[in-house]
């Protein structure tokens, strides 16, 4: 290929990388649909490190949260004909995620239960596939040294799903209650006792800190 | 305390207490979490080679895993209870009244092949016995198994004018012998020698009942030896007697007798004497 067709490809690619970090979620996906890689790489770029953090405090696992992100955007991308903008893409994006951290603990109680009797195990679901250890340094490593931070972690951990989504979305994701609401599909009132209840529930478990 | 997300000045704003304030400070302070560096090549390649892990069939199957050994154990739960409920023991079953099947054939007739009136019947008790609910147990179980008590004969009829017989032995049918012969088979052990056919006997056969080992010759059968203690040596029969009759009728060679005789006499010919001698039971 001749230089200068090189030189020209960069700049279509760089004009497009520039324009579509100027879009709006709906832009982005409507750009998808027609097939545009690039707006679905855009979008990727946005929520990646949100929904992982989000994960990660759900599920306190790093590379569980990393898998459910990465699940979440595969989810998004075959569903991405059938996706509405009646709502906010990003509400849309959570509720995918928070359904699949709460079936993944759901499976973790089954996987709980079936090593304590030791039967029945042959099921293929239960047979993970081979990954090598990520050597990396996780990225809160330094945190999680920090007992604090490690004690609220394991506190989340112990809320019941139905407290644990809400106050991550809202004191750690800082996401507003209508939103909250609509990730839930809950309402307004619900979401706003729930993140009560569940900020009640953490100020027993983490009591020593008060 | 300052809040690390986007959201902190309105989370300020809001009506919370103090505990509540800590709990969400303490919350927000928790540093972020980003995504892998290499989070999006390994997107593009779970994109390109795998769809949405939930499209898996196997969804189902959590649900087996409980239904099935359930099912399994009912059905076998189900199969024990029902082969514990069938197989009622047979003791526990109160007896009333039980019909046990004659120990000894119904009666035979056959003609006599000589010119004698009589009929040589071979007869035993054809008397259906009840048991009676008073017995021990074990007796009925016994019974049950197909051993027959010949004691339980005398004691039936001990009894048959009391309500310990039922209306099957009242109406069981009435036997039919000729002079002479009755219903209780006479054998030195009261046993009936067994010779193939359990029902018919030779002459011979019915000697040796009563110690007699003879072979016919000529009109009669002549003795070879007596067994000691026997019927025949207690009344008087010796070797070399000749046995011609009993209670008056020929002793042939094709004599046959069915079931048993009750002979009280017995002509003998010794050294070319005619002598009647009394079989002594």
């Amino acid at each position: 290929m001749p230089l200068d067709k090189i030189e020209t490809g960069r700049s279509e690619v760089l004009r497009t990388s520039v324009s579509e970090k100027k879009l709006s979620d709906h832009a982005l996906i409507e750009a998808t649909k027609n097939g545009d890689e690039a707006a679905f790489a855009e979008i990727v770029a946005r929520y990646r490190s949100p929904i992982t953090n989000y994960l990660y405090r759900f599920l306190n696992d790093y590379e569980e949260a990393v898998d459910l992100s990465q699940e979440t955007f595969v989810r998004v991308y075959y569903a991405i004909e059938r996706y509405h903008t009646d709502y906010a893409f990003s509400t849309y994006i959570y509720r995918i995620a928070t359904n699949l951290a709460i079936s993944e603990i759901r499976k973790r109680k089954r996987r709980t239960i079936l090593s304590l009797t030791g039967l029945f195990q042959t099921d293929a679901e239960d047979v993970t596939e081979f990954q090598p250890p990520d050597t990396r340094s996780l990225p809160d490593e330094d945190l999680l040294e920090d007992e604090q931070a490690g004690v609220i972690a394991k506190a989340i951990e112990t809320l019941p799903p139905k407290y644990r989504v809400p106050i991550i979305l809202r004191d750690i994701e800082g996401k507003t209650y209508e939103e909250i609401a609509e990730i839930m599909e809950l309402g307004l009132g619900t979401t706003k006792s729930r993140i009560s209840r569940a900020r009640g529930l953490l100020k027993e478990k983490l009591k020593h800190y008060f | 305390m300052s809040y690390k997300n986007d959201n902190s000045r309105e989370i300020e704003n809001e009506i919370l207490n103090s505990d509540e304030r800590k709990i969400a400070g303490m919350l927000g302070n928790l540093r972020r979490i980003e995504a892998p560096k290499d989070f999006d090549y390994r997107l593009k390649a779970r994109i390109a080679n795998a769809k949405p892990s939930n499209d898996r069939p196997a969804a189902f199957l959590p649900v087996l895993r409980y239904v099935m050994p359930l099912g399994l154990f009912l059905v076998v739960g189900g199969a024990l209870m029902w082969n514990g409920g069938m197989n009622i023991d047979n003791d526990s079953v109160p007896v009333v009244a039980e019909t046990v099947q004659p120990f000894v054939g119904p009666v035979e007739a056959r003609p006599v092949p000589n010119n004698s009136s009589s009929v040589e019947v071979g007869t035993a008790a054809v008397v259906p016995q009840t048991v009676d609910s008073s017995q021990p147990r074990i007796e009925q179980a016994e019974m049950r198994k197909g051993k027959t008590f010949p004691g339980k004969i005398e004691r039936i009829s001990a009894t048959s004018g009391t309500s310990s017989v039922d209306l099957a032995l009242k109406q069981a049918p009435k036997t039919i012998l000729p002079p002479g012969f009755n219903s209780e088979p006479v054998s030195v052990n009261n046993t009936v020698p067994d010779s193939g056919n359990p029902r018919q006997f030779t002459a011979g056969e019915v000697l040796s009942t009563i110690g007699i080992e003879a072979k016919f010759e000529n009109k009669g059968w002549k003795v070879g030896s007596v067994s000691k203690g026997s019927l025949a040596e207690v009344s008087g029969i010796q070797a070399g007697d000749s046995i011609e009759a009993m209670d008056g009728e020929a002793l042939g060679d094709k004599k046959i007798y069915t079931g048993g005789f009750n002979a009280k006499k017995v002509r003998v010919v010794r050294d070319s004497k005619d002598i009647e001698i009394n079989l002594k039971p």
